[in-house]
């Protein structure tokens, strides 16, 4: 293969917005795109029925999630694994987007300054300014549906779409919200205007539901971009460095023939997530890189971190109004304790349960139940359940390498060392306490708490931006410290996770690095 | 008398072959069939009737589409309220469309839309309103009034005090063709198929009784033109029947009713207009290659192809496909705005400020150029 | 191997067979078929009336489910015929209203300890009647809850158990409609003045 433009790694929200962005620029773009997992077709009939009407919900891209008995994460003193994977990621065409819930938030102002705000963590190398154009930008690629009067942080624009409303099932919530001075707000999530509501987002029938797959797919079939290539099952398994500050290509294998390649690019975008960034650039030693690219100081794959979820269930004694799940993702949300105010005692951001109450007439008509007693069941006690992002900050300790083994995709295991302080666990502790008394509030029963084990859904910190390369691995522009075209966009870059979910921010960043890799190419030419 | 009729009926299917029937002649025999009760021998008479006003009431609550769409991606602010109102009326013309294909599958005849696929600019199919001359464009003073005439209702309630005419004289109506249908079901009783019928989110239900053709009719009248002579506010005022929908828009008034009196008038609020693309008239045989710059090309190929495979589906829900076409074809309408609105962005190179539209222009999917999307 | 210890059905439906779908090609049931399986999935409308007049709304999206069903891998079309035979036999015994009375309400699949052995497959056996259960009526039953089943549950119902007031509008799997339509999607939140 000759010399390409550019190659990237990985398919997914990232990968494709780059992709998209430097496409549409330069459409003859000699652009590589190498995917360790395979296609897997969206929107297929019976894919759909098997997901609505098999006892299990089986789903197409279940396969692709790491194997349970492939975490190599360490034991924690209650002799649990310290961290979680499976589940927590899809390693397809397309990306994690394939099944995320759609949840796509900006991160607030004071994210950008964790350290200078609170002495913990770090500091972003660029602000919320300088990414709020681009927050505009992946909001409208996304078709996020939300309510800007709600100002949970200024904004330049409004959404694109006008909010889900709340459902009369978050209704007590809300009105337990008001009492405790707590803002309740609309969840902004990513959906088409096609949205016809079915409440099967995990496979949407529709493509209504934002996925970085149907992006792609037209990208490919677009006859405007000749030296466009995505291939699939391909495993890159080294970047090859020509120098100590450039990069001349990538080693890859195709997974169903065996066969190892290799292939040079001007520049090499590496999208393939939070975990498999890290052990590549591991992996990648050379006597320019001995301890693995971009690690002369030992910092990829450190700070490792996620959003752990928080939950208290209230049990009330019925549903006098027989109310029950009718979207897949939640509608009331509150970002009242994701404030600045909030941040020095780690932040939290607050969601009421979309599945609460929890009724599947189904599942008690085939256990044989008459429609009488159903609706008795229905109206019976049911729960309700407070869930909660909890911001933890990425500690030195905690990392990410490579672990013993390769999994069915033929990527090396992941080991994670994970460490919490134990300030960590007080938060937590503090924060469930107060979600009780909303629970409480709403007048119900507190019947089970439950602090999540870490588990890999929002892993950001691998790679973290940073002003130098002595307090990190990539710079403002997402550039690899010191190696002039190795770049890399992912939640891995994040220099702090907030209490939200990455992805929004995560695509702005892709469209910010997009727009810096065209204006560099224009320059080149020019 | 027999023979007549049977010749009369080889007649209206040979102009039915060769696109030249109309509305008129389909109740004039109508009206000639009517005569007689039902019997063994003029059953069948009364049955291809019923199918080919059925068939004409599928092309022509199709073709209403089209224009409404264009008008409605004119408006720059999908969020406006007149987007909000043409919206609801392109998708209960969506909904009488699906209730008229599942009332001809109810007797075993399957709806034909991929072959009767209409033209712009263009006459209504049918010969309904056959003064008027269907064209793509976005919302203008013109557009609006040429809605108005396509939804028109045999009696006009007055809207303070005035009353809506057009140069065109002759108005065969929508309603009367849906009323010379539900005289036919009522004749002939006939027994009716589920097995090809659609419903769902736009086909609210199948029709297996008479009755339910009867709901169905009731509905499509009420939310097209109105009750019959009936006032606006039987459908709600908030939820007008489509003819004074779009009155409203033209008066930029919302129509209210008297407290007492229970006139109608228009409000003394102005509604705004809204902010929208001058898309100019699509000409006749749509835009070509040759005359338009590749960024416009590009669109329009793509909105084409789309829009193709659209009917495709839709012509395959009631042709076998079922449920999954359907949805299929619901995916595709809502990406045909993808390619529409930013074409209408495009100016073309015209002394009058105007921008490009799609034309709506079924083409041949097979053909190496044209890919689905 | 364990016995079953539900006693309904004759000998048909206690042919022992293994518990994963029954293997079958893909192929386009015959009209005849689709029409006996049909009269099946109305039963559960019938006996737990919670379809308006009855199941003819469902059936275009029932059709859908059944043709993707059988005329792609993996295939139920075995299932389906089995099923089919399974219920002529419960309905010789029983009679008709009986043998789905039973079916829907009293029979239970048998839990046995084998099944969770999954080191021993040869011990994971079930029956016939289990698999008409299992592959056909729970998923029929599935099929109609969420393309509009649902509808006649939830709400508030008066002293005699009728729903007299605002029932679900939507359901997981139900295809509701787009944001732009007049009616409400679901249940929305009502603040009190």
């Amino acid at each position: 293969m000759e010399e390409q433009d550019y190659i990237i790694v990985g398919s997914g929200a990232a990968a494709t917005v780059l992709a998209k962005k430097i496409l549409e620029k330069n459409p003859l773009t000699k652009l590589l795109m190498l995917e360790a997992g395979d296609l897997i077709p969206a929107k297929e009939r019976r894919q759909w029925w098997n997901y609505a009407t098999c006892a299990d919900g089986p789903l197409p891209y279940q396969y692709t999630y790491d194997k349970k008995s492939d975490n190599q994460s360490t034991i924690g003193k209650d002799k649990k694994p310290t961290w979680t994977t499976s589940g927590a990621r899809v390693r397809a065409f397309g990306g994690s987007t394939m099944h995320w819930g759609g949840w796509a938030l900006r991160f607030k102002p004071e994210d950008f300054q964790l350290f200078t705000n609170t002495g913990r963590g770090a500091d972003w190398p660029i602000d919320y300014q300088e990414l709020e154009p681009y927050y505009a930008q992946a909001e409208q690629y996304m078709s996020v549906c939300g309510d800007e009067t709600e100002n949970w942080q200024p904004r330049s624009t409004p959404y694109p779409i006008p909010p889900f409303e709340w459902t009369a099932a978050d209704g007590e919530m809300i009105k337990a919200f008001h009492a405790l001075d707590i803002q309740p707000g609309k969840m902004p999530v990513a959906r088409y205007r096609k949205c016809m509501t079915t409440g099967t987002c995990k496979y949407c029938p529709y493509g209504a539901r934002f996925s970085a797959q149907y992006v792609l797919q037209e990208l490919v079939d677009n006859r405007d971009f000749i030296n466009f290539k995505v291939l699939t099952q391909s495993v890159v398994t080294n970047i090859t460095a020509s120098s100590k500050t450039e990069i001349s290509g990538v080693d890859y294998i195709n997974n169903q023939t065996g066969e190892a390649f290799t292939v040079t690019a001007k520049k090499i975008i590496l999208c393939a997530g939070a975990y498999e960034i890290p052990k590549l650039l591991m992996a990648s030693t050379s006597k320019y890189w001995p301890n693995g690219m971009g690690n002369d100081h030992d910092l990829v794959g450190r700070y490792i971190v996620t959003h752990s979820m928080l939950e208290v269930t209230g049990k009330a004694p019925s549903n006098p109004h027989g109310l029950w799940q009718e979207y897949d993702f939640p509608t009331l949300m509150s970002r009242t304790y994701d404030s600045p105010e909030q941040q020095k005692n780690g932040k939290l951001f607050l969601f009421k349960d979309r599945t609460r109450p929890k009724i599947d007439i189904a599942q008690l008509m085939i256990d044989g139940m008459s429609k009488i007693d159903i609706n008795k069941k229905i109206r019976g006690a049911c729960e309700f359940k407070l869930q909660a992002f909890m911001e933890e900050v990425g500690q030195y300790e905690s990392r990410l390498s490579i672990g013993e083994g390769k999994d069915r995709f033929g990527l090396p295991l992941t080991k994670i060392d994970y460490h919490k302080t134990d300030d960590d666990d007080k938060r937590a502790d503090t924060h469930i306490a107060f979600m009780k008394t909303i629970i409480e509030e709403m007048g119900l029963e507190v019947v089970k708490t439950f602090k999540q084990t870490p588990r890999g859904d929002h892993t950001t910190g691998t790679c973290r931006m940073s002003a130098t390369a002595a307090t990190g691995v990539t710079d403002a522009d997402l550039k690899v410290h010191n190696i002039a075209n190795l770049y890399i966009c992912s939640n891995g870059v994040f220099s702090s996770n907030s209490a939200v979910n990455p992805t929004l921010t995560l695509t702005a960043l892709a469209h910010r690095l997009a727009e810096h890799l065209n204006q560099q190419d224009e320059t080149a030419h020019a | 008398m027999l023979k007549k009729l049977k010749a009369q009926l080889k007649q209206i299917e040979n102009d039915i072959l060769s696109k030249t029937h109309n509305l008129t002649s389909l109740f004039n025999f109508a009206d000639e069939l009517f005569k007689e009760k039902i019997t063994e021998e003029n059953h069948s008479l009364n049955l291809a009737l019923l199918k080919h006003l059925l068939q004409s009431a599928v092309t022509l609550e199709f073709a209403t589409m089209p224009p409404y769409l264009a008008a409605l991606w004119s408006i720059k602010d999908e969020r406006h309220p007149m987007a909000a109102s043409l919206r609801e009326i392109i998708h209960e013309e969506m909904l009488h469309m699906s209730f008229a294909c599942n009332m001809l599958a109810s007797l075993g005849e399957a709806p034909q839309i991929k072959t009767a696929v209409p033209v712009y600019p263009g006459k209504l199919p049918a010969g309904v309103h056959p003064d008027l001359t269907v064209k793509l464009s976005g919302l203008n003073e013109q557009s609006i009034i040429d809605f108005m005439e396509i939804e028109m209702p045999e009696q006009i309630v007055p809207i303070s005090g005035e009353t809506f005419s057009c140069d065109h004289t002759d108005h065969s109506t929508v309603g009367e063709l849906y009323d010379h249908i539900l005289t036919l079901f009522e004749r002939l009783q006939p027994e009716l198929s589920v097995d090809n019928q659609i419903s769902g989110p736009l086909a609210m239900y199948v029709v297996d009784s008479v009755e339910k053709v009867r709901y169905a009719i009731t509905l499509i009248k009420r939310q097209g033109e109105g009750s019959h002579g009936n006032s606006p506010a039987d459908t709600g005022m908030d939820d007008l029947a489509h003819f004074y929908r779009f009155w409203e828009i033209k008066k930029r008034r919302k129509i209210i009713q008297c407290p007492q009196g229970g006139d109608f008038i228009f409000d003394n609020e102005v509604l705004p207009f809204p902010d929208v693309w001058p898309m100019a008239d699509v000409p006749v045989g749509g835009y070509q290659q040759a005359d338009v710059p590749d960024e416009a090309w590009q669109l329009i190929k793509r909105f084409d192809t789309t829009y193709s495979e659209m009917i495709e589906k839709l012509h395959g829900a009631w042709n076998g496909g079922g449920q999954g076409d359907i949805i299929r074809a619901h995916e595709l309408m809502f990406t045909l705005q993808k390619f529409a609105r930013p074409l209408m962005a495009i100016p073309r190179n015209a002394n009058d400020n105007s921008t490009y539209g799609p034309c709506f222009r079924q083409v041949d999917l097979s053909s190496s150029t044209n890919k689905e999307f | 191997m364990e016995q079953e210890n539900n006693t309904m059905g004759g000998k048909l439906c206690h042919t022992i067979v293994a518990p994963t779908l029954i293997f079958s090609e893909p192929c386009t049931l015959p009209e005849s078929q689709i029409e006996k399986l049909w009269q099946i999935f109305a039963q559960i409308g019938d006996h737990w009336k919670d379809v308006y007049n009855e199941s003819k709304n469902l059936k275009s999206a029932w059709l859908e489910m059944v043709k993707v069903k059988t005329e792609q891998q993996p295939s139920y079309s075995a299932e389906y015929n089995n099923a089919i035979l399974v219920i002529e036999e419960l309905t010789l015994l029983y009679g008709e209203q009986d043998a789905y009375q039973q079916l829907f309400f009293n029979y239970k699949i048998p839990q046995s300890q084998a099944e969770k052995n999954v080191a021993k497959p040869h011990l994971l056996l079930t029956t016939l009647l289990a698999h008409t259960k299992y592959y056909v009526v729970d998923e029929f039953i599935r099929m109609q809850v969420l393309s509009g089943g649902f509808k006649h549950f939830g709400g508030q119902s008066n002293t005699s158990g009728e729903v007299i007031k605002v029932k679900g509008l939507n359901y997981k799997g139900f295809v509701k409609g787009s944001r732009y339509r007049n009616e409400d999607l679901v249940r929305t939140f009502e603040p009190k003045s």
